[in-house]
């Protein structure tokens, strides 16, 4: 009977069917029909879809493996293990795996992620449509919700040029300066977005005082500068800056969104870590708590990743196992979980000199470069 | 005793439901909030073979919601075993022939029971190619070849 009355899908929820699919599949599906073809890559049907996957948390992971010699990126995007691990298989069956030129993830951004790779090849990809534009220099990409627009933030970390460019994605072709009026600084940090601001760790360049660590925020749409000082008190002993331990050296420090708050959390060591969160940026008040590891993960040298959600701290170890995992460090609790990600080429890895990774939050976009 | 809605299937039958469990359908949780209800409601455009199997859904749906309520206290925070359970319970009840899988999507888009349009929806899609799509949806290609080739080959990675 059902075979002879065809049963027709109206077009509507023809829609909302498309409104539900990862992107890999629309980008199929765009060859349905010229009618399903310009659904998916309108605007409208574009911040719609993106809408939905950032309304029901938690967000998928974004692992960036960094072959920093090799200026080879290996860009993984999964579900959040939160969601998957709670069925059956702990195996993923959508881990999508994109090859791109590149040395370093900067920053990942609605959808989108800044490559740096030294003064060539740097640019914006898009992972989920694998799409890449060039880019002379990148830092961070940010996304203004009012206007509907990407920006792509530059930042010149050579002490003594301290230029800021921005570029509007899709938009003009030519870099504007927007230099920070408010003081000089010394990009530290990777840079973190979080509901249409930029986020990093600096310190100021003209003052010489050894407490002159700040974090800037960077405003996507008014393409403004505000810097907050981090309180004295609270870097800590024996460190110059709030960011690096000596000198030059690289930062133990992570940016996390912490519900909607900046915290910074430090790289694990024997005594544990610390976490500090910006309670109000204005009064310039700051929490900071120490938690330890549980025993048997003492000694391990951690790093901490930029993604936290459900009140979990994720860090990677510098020795890589196969299966590759992520540990989970959940704050409440004091308690450690690890979560084995199967289907990497860890082995592959293993032969590579300098390999470092980013775990970030990460939400797909239709978004077309 | 809870209060009990009377649904009417197409061929004229009557399925008696608690009304928590009707509320399920936001769109029957305004019609009792306006208060007609009374005499039953008559879904013409749902048989009674559809009408079933929504209604089983929205009876466990509601029996899990009520028994993670009751065990809050010691849920873990990515949600419960509860969840793996009641994930396992939906792949189970989607597994049914194509058209009752089309029936149940219209009954879930029609009745606003967002879970249910979830489920069905991509079960629908899981795994289909471009000419399954067409045919399900009754969409008669209006590419050229040539032009259904170029769209192709702009995202050839997403046939792989």
């Amino acid at each position: 009977m059902y075979a002879m009355t065809p049963i027709y899908i109206p077009l509507d929820l023809q829609i909302n069917t498309l409104l539900k699919l990862p992107v890999k599949s629309l980008l199929r599906f765009r060859s349905v029909s010229k009618l399903w073809s310009s659904i998916i890559t309108s605007q409208q049907f574009r911040n719609h879809h993106l809408n939905i996957a950032s309304s029901s948390p938690p967000p998928r992971l974004l692992i960036a493996f960094e072959d920093f010699y090799g200026a080879k990126l290996l860009v993984v995007s999964i579900p959040n293990p939160n969601v998957v691990l709670s069925s059956s298989s702990s195996s993923y069956k959508d881990l999508s795996l994109v090859n791109i030129k590149g040395k370093i993830v900067y920053n990942a951004g609605r959808g989108l992620i800044c490559v740096g790779a030294g003064f060539e090849n740097v640019g914006i990809c898009n992972p989920s449509t694998r799409q890449f534009v060039h880019a002379p220099c990148t830092f961070s990409v940010g996304y203004d919700p009012v206007g509907d627009q990407y920006k792509v933030l530059a930042l010149d970390d050579l002490p003594w040029r301290l230029e800021h460019k921005i570029v509007v994605l899709g938009g003009e072709e030519t870099w504007r300066e927007s230099p920070c009026v408010a003081c000089p600084h010394v990009v530290c940090t990777k840079g973190l977005y979080m509901n249409g601001t930029v986020y990093y760790g600096a310190f100021m360049k003209d003052i010489d005082s050894p407490h002159n660590s700040i974090i800037v925020r960077f405003d996507v749409r008014s393409e403004t500068f505000n810097i907050f000082n981090v309180p004295s008190k609270l870097v800590p002993v024996g460190h110059e800056c709030m960011w690096k331990e000596r000198g030059w050296s690289a930062t133990d420090k992570t940016l996390i969104n912490y519900g909607g708050k900046i915290g910074v959390v430090e790289s694990p060591s024997v005594c544990g870590f610390r976490l500090w969160v910006v309670e109000d940026a204005e009064k310039e008040e700051w929490s900071m708590s120490t938690f330890h590891l549980p025993e048997s993960y003492v000694g391990v040298d951690f790093e901490v990743m930029d993604t936290f959600s459900s009140g979990e701290v994720c860090l990677v170890s510098k020795e890589w196992s196969d299966p590759f995992c992520l540990f989970y460090y959940n704050l409440e609790k004091k308690s450690m979980r690890s979560v084995a990600i199967e289907g990497l080429p860890i082995s592959d890895f293993k032969k590579i000199q300098a390999l470092s990774v980013t775990v970030s939050d990460h939400y797909e976009s239709l978004l077309s470069l | 005793m809870s209060k009990k809605i009377i649904f009417e299937s197409s061929e004229g039958e009557s399925f008696e439901v608690d009304e928590a469990v009707a509320l399920e359908c936001q769109t029957i949780k305004n019609m009792i909030e306006d208060d007609c209800t009374d005499g039953g409601i008559p879904l013409a455009n749902v048989n009674s073979a559809t009408l079933t199997k929504v209604i089983d859904y929205c009876k466990k749906h509601v029996e899990a919601a009520a028994a993670a309520e009751a065990n809050a206290g010691d849920k873990d925070i990515y949600g419960a075993n509860k969840d793996i359970e009641l994930k396992t319970w939906d792949e189970e009840f989607v597994k049914v022939d194509q058209p009752l899988l089309f029936d149940l999507m219209l009954a879930a888009n029609f009745l606003i029971i967002p879970g249910l349009l979830d489920l069905t929806c991509k079960t629908m899609m899981r795994g289909k190619t471009v000419l399954q799509i067409r045919e399900i949806f009754h969409i008669k290609k209006d590419y050229t070849d040539a032009e259904e080739a170029e769209v192709r080959k702009e995202n050839a990675w997403a046939f792989e």
